[in-house]
């Protein structure tokens, strides 16, 4: 029974690490930016939420399309304003200067929203729903449904729109892309701000069912790196499946090796996948 | 592309040391202690300018490094152990670790490669924090100096001193031996590098040990000097961020330009935003924009272009820059 609710617990969890990693993947794939702002669009997306709850008892699961499409739009800006003029330099120059708006942009979160973690706690909070002798939280169920069908949103816009074909496009040939039309710069941009506005909405989620801080964002930060390492780049599967995979390990690992150690796992679990098979589990090749 | 020092530039870097070794007689405490961490982080970042600038493996580990070399040094002299065989110690298992380390992490590359070290540093800090061995999440206490502030102020600068000229000097050395140039080759084409002869896993392996001895050795005087470590404190990304910002400031893959970019930072900010200790992290992020967008190349390439553009161009040689690479 333990472990059926383990199980349970792993795979609800898995599906929110999934979501979370989906727009850090995109990015990565299409433009070969190791996007390290990714935690602190999720860190500020759950604050949309926490505050529209806070301050106008917005429900958590209504405020996600605000917290997305202002995410949205800082991400646009960043990239067009910051990130496009250095793109084609060595990937690692993109890396730097995200790493540097991090840093500006949480210390002033610190300053502003303090470093206290902050949950929102809507009055549907501590339900669950008996299932088969389970108990299974409604929130995070919740946030599982949606988490998951939002991702499943964003790879039919990839593989049915215009915008996100022109997307994969250029993931796949720059300039072939180019000739056939495609303005990178706005491509790039719209890119980035889906990024950031998937980052956001997983915030949002994260926030009802977990909690966030502006010190939170380099933790799920680092279980984009894994779950994307995992997984591999390139497709949903491999998102979902680096998700479930970190999840079980962590919730597994947790109840044998104790909690303290549940972080260190993924890591193990992180160079063990790099050092079997460093293009990930599901990664397919020219997708790195 | 790495020509001997002229006699000149060995007389300025004996002068530089000079200066510096005498520095503690004329200045206040306060003074040597900042000098102390700008030579902490400039051990960093010419340690890291072996894996990260030279061989253009961008390394997050040098955070690792360090702390590892704090806490060996924190626990062999809770031991009973002499603190600079413990730097000794450190710096070798620090070497073992790269080593064992290095033979999967070198295998990959780019992004894969940076977000391993960044695992390895991160690993080590949850490693510190459930270790009974390393105190945990409470930290560890180290032995306390004895003498007053003037000695223990001189002996951890000479200490720090010590190791960032031996950092320098190795760097110097590498870059004018075939090891240095086999690394060039790498970073510029790693297949045409194997195929012209270079064995490229074993330059690998050598420069991302030679990058993890320093932080190592300066990690352990880190430990000594602050008398109390915590995982957070030690294994802290941040570290690996200054490095890499500081080398990048003075010239990615030369030998002085991580040293000066160090200087320049560490000096200026302490005057620029002294008074904000709260927000150092959020200028740091400003300058880590800047120098990304407007002077990539470093320092150094700025001030060799101006020298012979004259300061006039300096408007053009920014823009020049940032317009290089967008889309």
């Amino acid at each position: 029974m333990v472990y059926a609710q383990i199980l349970i617990n792993s795979i609800l969890l898995g599906g929110i690490y999934a979501c979370i990693a989906v727009g850090f993947s995109l990015v990565w794939g299409v433009m070969n930016i190791l996007n390290i702002m990714h935690g602190t669009f999720l860190m500020l997306g759950g604050y949309v939420t926490f505050w529209m709850f806070k301050l106008y008892g917005v429900d958590p699961f209504l405020s996600l399309p605000v917290s997305a499409v202002s995410m949205f739009c800082a991400g646009y800006v960043v990239q067009r304003g910051l990130i496009n003029k250095i793109v084609r330099a060595p990937m690692f120059m993109s890396l730097i200067l995200t790493f540097g708006l991090q840093l500006l942009v949480v210390r002033l979160a610190i300053y502003f929203f303090t470093g206290d973690f902050r949950s929102v706690q809507p009055s549907y909070a501590g339900f669950s729903i008996p299932f088969m002798g389970l108990s299974i939280p409604f929130v995070r169920i919740s946030i599982f449904v949606l988490g998951v069908l939002l991702t499943s949103i964003l790879f039919w816009f990839m593989g049915h729109t215009r915008t996100g074909r022109a997307i994969r496009a250029t993931r796949m040939d720059l300039d072939s892309a180019q000739l056939m039309g495609v303005d990178i710069g706005r491509i790039y941009a719209i890119t980035y701000g889906i990024g950031a506005a998937a980052a956001a909405t997983s915030g949002s989620l994260v926030s009802v069912g977990f909690a966030i801080s502006p010190v939170s964002d380099v933790e799920f930060l680092s279980k984009s790196f894994i779950i994307c390492t995992i997984g591999g780049l390139g497709n949903i599967t491999g998102a979902l499946a680096g998700g479930l995979i970190l999840g079980l390990a962590e919730n597994f690992g947790a109840l044998y090796l104790g909690p303290g150690l549940q972080n260190a796992i993924g890591y193990v679990l992180l160079i063990l996948v790099l050092f079997i098979k460093p293009s990930g589990l599901l990664g397919r090749k020219g997708f790195e | 592309m790495f020509r001997p020092w002229s006699h000149i530039q060995w007389f300025a870097m004996g002068a530089g040391v000079l200066a510096l070794i005498l520095l503690p007689s004329f200045v206040e405490n306060d003074e040597i202690r900042k000098w102390m961490d700008i030579l902490m982080v400039a051990i960093l970042a010419v340690s890291w300018n072996f894996i990260g600038g030279l061989t253009g493996y961008p390394s997050f580990a040098s955070a690792a490094f360090f702390g590892l070399g704090a806490y060996t040094t924190a626990i062999l002299m809770n031991a009973g152990f002499n603190f600079f065989i413990t730097l000794g110690i450190g710096a070798c298992l620090g070497a073992l670790v790269a080593l064992a380390l290095g033979v999967p992490i070198l295998r990959l590359r780019g992004h894969y490669f940076a977000i391993a070290t960044f695992g390895v540093a991160e690993f080590f800090r949850e490693l510190a924090d459930n270790l009974r061995i390393t105190g945990g999440g409470d930290g560890i206490n180290l032995p306390q100096i004895t003498g007053g502030p003037d000695y223990f102020t001189r002996f951890f600068y000479f200490s720090m001193l010590g190791v960032a000229v031996l950092a320098i000097l190795t760097q110097y050395f590498v870059t004018r031996h075939r090891l240095g140039y086999g690394l060039v080759a790498i970073r510029e084409n790693e297949d045409a590098a194997a195929m012209t002869g270079v064995d490229t896993t074993k330059y690998k392996i050598i420069a991302f040990v030679l990058s993890s001895i320093f932080p190592a050795m300066g990690g352990g005087v880190y430990a000594y000097r602050a008398a109390f470590l915590e995982p957070i404190d030690v294994f802290d990304v941040l570290f690996s961020i200054k490095a890499i910002v500081m080398s990048m400031l003075g010239g990615v893959g030369t030998v002085m330009g991580p040293l000066v970019g160090a200087l320049m930072m560490e000096y200026l900010s302490d005057y620029l935003w002294g008074a904000f200790t709260e927000f150092h992290s959020a200028f740091l992020g400003i300058i880590i924009v800047l120098v990304v967008l407007f002077i990539p190349r470093g320092l150094m390439a700025v001030s060799q272009e101006v020298k012979s553009r004259g300061w006039v161009s300096l408007g053009v040689i920014l823009k020049s820059n940032i317009q290089r690479f967008r889309v």
